[in-house]
């Protein structure tokens, strides 16, 4: 578990790296230059910050009350952005706290938590330890998963109300995400196919509906399909992204040069440094920061299969999924794969809350990974019937 | 209940494994376990976090290696953009200048031009002491 | 639920590592298989070929006084891709700051904007001209007043939609671009021989179209300076990827060989004849003989070399190069020359002038109802006797005359730096009929133009040696310092000094008692010739359409100046003598005082000082007309 620990933070850190590197390529007008220093500052912070978490017990968020103070803050803070005093606009979008970043980034560790916390409590308690075994026991929890309310709405709820009120921030893309980890989690706690097909079929054909009848957000909406064409109007920043990208090449610009960040491309210092690292550093480069998001997948599968009990599996799982999810989402924004989403790439985009938001991530990661098992432990009630509930084909 | 995160009893105990596995244990039991003697194979255990942390340790360096050379790079273009912008500075100031000195040219010729005009009419009106001034001439 | 559990994460792993490879196989299409055709792409938006604009030299007369040059103004544009949603609204608020009728501007942008969604429906609609030469100061203001409207949109509570569209509208509803445009501080003085500038071709701004501004063109336009370079998003230039740069070279300035003070004097002289005597046009031109230096060019009536098109294209032109005449009487004075360096006649040599009316081979001539008996030649040149002149020319004989004709430069251009100047016109010898000696003798049944006459005359001025007419002096480089000096030329020497020194003496007769005394100048020696000529059709003379000219040179001896007054069609069909003379003794006298030009002749009888007075004839002129 060490060695696995040991290459989470390696990766974290050369992400950080090279983030640090891109943002400083970006920031060549000297008006730029203290941003550079925020992030130095952030990521300094974040140093400090990954070890105590990993030290910390994260059991301890397992606390009813814990996750109520957490969950009331997270709560209070989402809707702050909507009063006038306290919430800042910036171009017409409330994502602000005066003083306190952005509550939708806090909001990710802290819904991760409380979905984790929940999905433990609902999967521990199917039966009570040793009362039940073999088919017995797979009859008791296909009850309890045929609950809908309890074992697929409450959690959904826990989810969704937050994403809902990002939603209503106009950031869409930070409330679709909310919605993959939701349904993520659900999935690895064993709900239904039936009530996730469902719930999926639901919210795309209400984002259809939502964007189809209105003939601009459509328009808006479809320009990744060809950003080429609509390069004059809201394609602008994707088809600049994918130039940058494109002209990058193999070997990456940064020995001649690279002059497509003089910018060409709106917002390259948060939702679109992948266009400065595609062209500084062409193929190699973008293949390297994909590698060790990959690094970090794999990293936190292998912590999620050895953690200690249930609350940690999930814990694990819903932050393996958010930072990984979020860095595909946006380098496929970048690519023009998906539309454009506006959610910063993890560690590297500029940006104070996204940054704490990631450590704080990576450091419940580390903590569940501190404080598990070295070998394949087996989790209670399934020693002896059941194969262990938490089984990689890879590790 | 202890609130003590920093404490690994402090969880609550209903979490589970409390039976199969005592309180505490966690990852670094693993180490003090290495400490308590070294067998054959505990040699040979040892030796795999040995070749582990050398193959880290090349790539760390690679990876810094490239990361330095990028960013001397980036140094390099950010100081020539910097020198760029007084170049482009000094060129519009240039322009600048350029345009006004053309303006007070115009102007200046403007002004020559109305005086000639004026010294004109002041010859049209004198033209009849031309001939008092040819006589004055004559020896 | 057992293995279910492993199956979903598999699930969620697959999902993941699918989404991986995706990007990654993205990343290869588009920086592998992809990249030459995205990077051409890219760098069509950053190469930039800038022109730096070489800026129009000036045009100054001999001392320095400028005569044309160049004022840097901005023309305003509309960029139309803002304009296509809010044509009504752009132009209410455009309209008053740069001073357009708004309905009229609303119409034109919607013309514009349906004339390319015909052409081209995707493409750039492109941008407007809304106005020409705003001046530098003008434009800030405007810039400033439209950083600072609302369009009509609320001034807080944006959404992002409005932010963008308020901050596209603020930068490029209108946008300024450099021109150049040329300025003429003295009006419509020397208008004829600057010319005018229109729009340029091959990358210059301004181009000559006329006068000098068209045969200097090459030197007052420069050389445009390029530079191949990258522009960074907002336009601005990144020196650094420099690839090609070739410096500006701004335009030469001419110096003239004119003097401006010379040029009003002599425009002032012609408009009073324009004025007094109505003809269809004056012009007149002054020579220095001894380099062959034009010190003023001018022909009325004139038009302003800054709105050319708003005279009619008829005042544009240069009667003194670019028209033909049949010049009559002064060219006597070439065949005098002629005779005089032949040794065919003395100057006292006493002609038989058969009373008036003599047949020469079936044509008649005759001396304009005079009826001489016997003059010496000298009073043949005074009184201007046809017949007189016609028997000279038949001493000298057709191919001496012709020959002293092409000596003096006629029937070719002069090589003046002006475009479209003529040549003349005259028959070759061989063609010559029977009596074409005794017509072209005095003038007739030939053309030449008025710079020809002149520089014939100043031949003789100069005794005896042609010289080229010099119109530029000096051409410099934009800051100031010599490029290049023309030198006065000699073309060759017509005739020897002491026949040029005899056809002085007897001009001098024609202005003190012949046809010129209305261009006598108290206390100098003038010498000089009145011509009257009928004009012709090519066919027959046309009655009552004439063109009088008086050519002289102040003083007789060593004269410092020639001056060549020529007046089309004046309205009441008046002698030479007594429309265009007058016009060279105002121009004279003010020039000679201009020049320092010492008198060179007491005056004598109280007759003449009574002629001091402004406007009256002198006594001596009077007795002559009595006895007439």
């Amino acid at each position: 578990m060490k060695k696995v620990l040991t290459i989470l933070v390696l990766c974290v850190v050369a992400l950080c790296l090279l983030g640090l590197v891109m943002l400083y390529s970006t920031a060549f007008k000297p008006a730029d230059l203290p941003r550079f220093r925020l992030q130095l500052d952030y990521l300094a912070a974040g140093l400090l910050l990954v070890p105590t978490l990993v030290r910390m017990d994260y059991g301890w968020l397992n606390q009813r009350p814990v996750l109520w103070v957490m969950g009331t803050v997270c709560f209070v803070l989402l809707l702050a952005v909507f009063i006038p005093g306290v919430g800042i606009q910036v171009n017409g979008a409330n994502r602000w706290v005066r003083g306190a970043g952005q509550p939708s980034e806090f909001a990710k560790p802290v819904v991760i938590t409380l979905l984790a916390a929940y999905l433990a409590r609902l999967t521990n308690s199917v039966c009570r330890p040793g009362a039940l075994t073999g088919q017995a026991y797979q009859a008791a929890a296909q009850r309890k998963t045929d609950d809908f309310k309890r074992s697929f709405l409450i959690p959904l709820l826990v989810g969704g109300v937050p994403a809902l009120l990002i939603f209503a921030e106009q950031d869409w893309g930070t409330a679709t995400l909310f919605g993959m980890i939701t349904l993520a989690l659900l999935l690895l706690a064993g709900a239904r196919w039936s009530f996730l097909a469902l719930t999926l079929t639901g919210a795309v054909s209400s984002l259809i509906v939502l964007v189809a009848f209105n003939p601009l957000r459509l328009e808006r909406f479809l320009v990744f399909l060809d950003p080429e064409g609509h390069r004059r109007g809201a394609g602008w920043q994707i088809w600049q992204s994918l130039l940058a990208i494109g002209s990058g090449g193999v070997g990456g610009h940064f020995l001649d040069g690279s002059l497509h960040k003089y910018g060409y491309v709106p917002e390259q210092q948060t939702d679109f440094i992948f266009a400065c690292i595609g062209e500084e550093t062409g193929l190699w480069g973008s293949s390297v920061v994909l590698l060790l998001y990959l690094g970090i997948l794999l990293c936190g599968l292998h912590i999620l299969s050895h953690a200690r009990d249930r609350f940690g599996y999930f814990l694990a799982a819903g932050c393996t999924t958010a930072i990984t999810l979020q860095a595909c989402i946006n380098v496929a924004v970048a690519t023009s794969l998906v539309p454009n989403k506006g959610l910063p790439l993890p560690f590297m985009s500029y940006g104070g809350s996204s940054l704490l938001a990631m450590f704080i991530c990576i450091g419940l990661l580390g903590s569940v990974a501190w404080h598990s098992h070295p070998g394949r432990v087996p989790l209670r009630n399934s020693a002896r019937h059941q194969p262990s509930a938490v089984q990689l084909v890879m590790f | 209940m202890n609130l003590n995160p920093f404490s690994s009893s402090a969880w609550n105990p209903t979490e589970e494994n409390l039976d199969t596995h005592p309180a505490g244990a966690s990852a670094s039991a693993n180490v003090d376990h290495w400490d308590r003697g070294r067998t054959e194979e505990e040699i040979g255990f040892a030796r795999r976090p040995w070749r582990f942390l050398h193959g880290i340790g090349y790539l760390i360096v690679v990876f810094l290696a490239l990361v330095f050379s990028v960013f001397r790079e980036v140094k390099h273009s950010r100081e020539l953009y910097q020198m760029n912008q007084l170049i482009a500075t000094a060129d519009a100031q240039r322009r600048q200048w350029q345009e006004a000195a053309r303006l007070d040219e115009a102007q200046k010729a403007r002004l020559m031009a109305e005086v000639m005009r004026l010294q004109s009419l002041r010859r049209e009106a004198s033209t009849g002491n031309a001939a008092d001034n040819l006589a004055a001439l004559q020896p | 639920m057992s293995s279910s559990a492993g199956i979903r994460l598999k699930v969620l792993t697959c999902v993941l590592f699918a989404g991986f490879a995706i990007l990654e196989w993205r990343l290869v299409q588009l920086q592998v298989l992809r990249h030459k055709e995205l990077e051409e792409k890219a760098e069509a938006y950053r190469l930039t070929d800038r022109v730096e604009q070489a800026w129009r030299g000036e045009i100054r007369d001999r001392n320095g006084m400028q005569l044309a040059l160049t004022v840097p103004v901005k023309n305003v544009y509309a960029d139309l891709v803002v304009w296509t949603n809010h044509v009504d609204l752009l132009a209410h608020i455009v309209a008053p700051l740069l001073g357009l009728d708004q309905t009229e501007l609303s119409r034109r942008v919607r013309q514009k904007l349906n004339s390319n969604n015909a052409s081209s429906p995707d493409g750039d609609p492109g941008v407007l001209l809304l106005k020409r030469s705003v001046t530098p100061p003008e434009w800030p203001p405007i810039h400033e007043a439209l950083a600072r409207e609302t369009f009509g949109l609320p001034t807080n509570h944006l959404t992002s939609r409005q932010r963008t569209l308020l901050k596209e509208l603020r930068r490029w509803t209108l946008f300024a671009e450099d021109d150049q445009q040329r300025y003429y501080p003295n009006g419509q003085s020397l208008a004829a021989v600057l010319g005018f500038v229109g729009n340029g071709a091959d990358g210059h701004l301004l181009q000559g179209r006329w006068g000098l501004e068209a045969s200097l063109n090459q030197w007052l336009a420069g050389q445009n300076g390029v530079c191949a370079s990258s522009q960074d998003a907002a336009g601005n230039e990144l020196a650094f990827c420099r690839t090609r740069e070739v410096l500006v070279g701004d335009g030469a300035h001419a110096i003239l060989t004119i003097d401006l003070t010379l040029q009003e004097i002599v425009e002032h002289a012609l408009a009073k004849a324009m004025a007094r005597y109505g003809p269809s046009s004056a012009s007149c031109v002054v020579v220095r003989p001894s380099t062959g230096e034009i010190l003023a060019l001018a022909c009325l009536p004139a038009f302003s070399p800054q709105q050319p098109g708003c005279s009619p294209p008829a005042t544009w032109r240069n009667h003194v190069i670019s028209d033909r005449y049949e010049v009559g009487s002064v060219f006597k004075v070439i065949t005098l020359a002629a005779a005089l360096e032949q040794g065919a006649v003395k100057l006292n040599q006493p002609m038989y002038c058969e009373n008036g009316a003599w047949i020469y081979k079936k044509l008649a001539l005759h001396d304009d109802g005079h009826r001489y008996g016997i003059l010496t030649v000298r009073e043949c040149l005074a009184k201007s006797s046809n017949i007189g002149f016609a028997k000279i020319a038949l001493v000298v004989g057709t191919n001496q005359l012709y020959a002293a004709i092409t000596n003096f430069g006629f029937a070719r251009a002069t090589g003046v730096r002006l475009p479209y100047e003529t040549p003349g016109f005259i028959r070759p010898v061989t063609n010559w009929t029977p009596t074409s000696i005794t017509r072209v003798a005095i003038g007739q049944e030939f053309s030449v133009s008025q710079l020809q006459l002149a520089m014939a005359y100043a031949a003789i001025a100069n005794d005896g040696r042609l010289m080229q007419p010099l119109l530029v002096r000096e051409l410099d480089h934009a800051d100031g310092s010599v490029w290049g000096r023309y030198q006065p030329r000699v073309l060759r020497a017509v005739v020897r000094p002491e026949t040029a020194r005899q056809v002085r003496e007897a001009m001098r007769d024609v202005v003190e008692y012949g046809t010129g005394k209305e261009a006598a100048l108290p206390g100098y020696t003038i010498a000089g010739k009145t011509g009257t000529a009928q004009k012709s059709d090519g066919h027959r003379y046309l009655p009552g359409r004439l063109y009088c000219s008086f050519v002289g040179m102040v003083p007789a001896e060593k004269p410092g100046l020639v001056i060549a007054v020529a007046v089309d069609e004046p309205a009441n069909s008046e002698y030479g003598g007594v429309v265009a003379a007058p016009v060279f003794r105002e121009i004279a006298e003010q020039a000679v005082l201009r020049y320092g030009i010492p008198p060179d002749k007491a005056i004598a009888s109280p007759l003449d000082r009574r002629a001091l007075v402004r406007g009256q004839p002198n006594a001596h002129h009077d007795l002559m007309a009595m006895a007439r």
